[in-house]
């Protein structure tokens, strides 16, 4: 399964839906999304992981780099994940103190 | 004695092959299914960092990876960087020693971040680098 990306607006938040396998090979798309949005102004981010069925160190990095991005320019970046074996990725890379790591949309624009 | 052995063309689309065989040869061995999602990630991650590896040497040669079914699973990922352009040769090297503009260095430090993973999720992990390239040597002993 390839990588998909749907991006929308919430309030002052911009929602990136993203889906499939973010690996060393689709990350790039990513990243160029959020680059894309970071140079568009849009420095509130919400990165929602809920369909994404696989996530590794190339992808943990992109978010991270755009976690630099938007802070960068006074934003934030929280992440959407209820997902175990996801999550368990964060906590192993320490990422878990980086994220924001919210269990919905709703919650990551409310906070 | 490689149970199944996979030439990997140096193209990074080829890694999720890789992690799909991964899983498979996981399952066969009664690796649990919890355990089985660590073996996907690792086996990525290994096969990745060795892609990355021929990919920056220019290299056109592909990543051997060797399953061994004995019993458990072990995962052999095989580069031909030789060195000094091996990014397997520094893992001890701590995050954070980045030199900025320079691309071998933060392979490098890529690299060490992806030991720290691999340690995290592997039951054992070892890393042989010499002249002929580095191999990543991944292992679960299987039920538990």
């Amino acid at each position: 399964m390839d990588l998909s990306l749907e991006t929308r607006s919430e309030g002052d938040w911009t929602v990136v839906e993203v889906g499939g396998e973010i690996d060393v090979y689709t990350a790039p798309k990513l990243r160029e999304a959020l680059v894309e949005l970071v140079n568009a102004g849009r420095y509130q981010l919400v990165v929602d992981v809920e369909r994404v069925d696989f996530l590794d160190s190339t992808g943990l990095g992109v978010l991270v780099g755009g976690l630099k991005r938007v802070r960068a320019n006074d934003g934030n970046l929280r992440v959407v994940c209820t997902q175990e074996r996801l999550l368990k990725i964060f906590r192993i890379t320490g990422l878990t103190k980086v994220f924001a790591v919210h269990d919905s949309v709703a919650s990551a624009v409310a906070a | 004695m490689a149970t199944v052995r996979i030439d990997v063309a140096p193209d990074q689309a080829y890694v999720r092959v890789v992690r799909l065989v991964a899983v498979s040869l996981a399952r066969l061995n009664g690796i649990t299914e919890e355990v089985v999602e660590d073996v996907r990630r690792a086996v990525g991650e290994a096969c990745g960092r060795a892609v990355a590896a021929h990919c920056q040497a220019d290299l056109d040669a592909p990543v051997i990876v060797d399953f061994q079914e004995d019993p458990g699973l072990t995962v052999i990922v095989n580069d031909v960087v030789p060195l000094p352009h091996a990014s397997g040769a520094n893992v001890a090297a701590p995050l954070g020693d980045e030199t900025p503009g320079d691309p071998q260095g933060q392979l490098q430090q890529e690299a060490s971040a992806v030991i720290a993973v691999l340690e995290g999720l592997a039951d054992a992990v070892s890393v042989n680098t010499g002249d002929s390239g580095t191999a990543v040597t991944l292992h679960w002993t299987g039920r538990r």
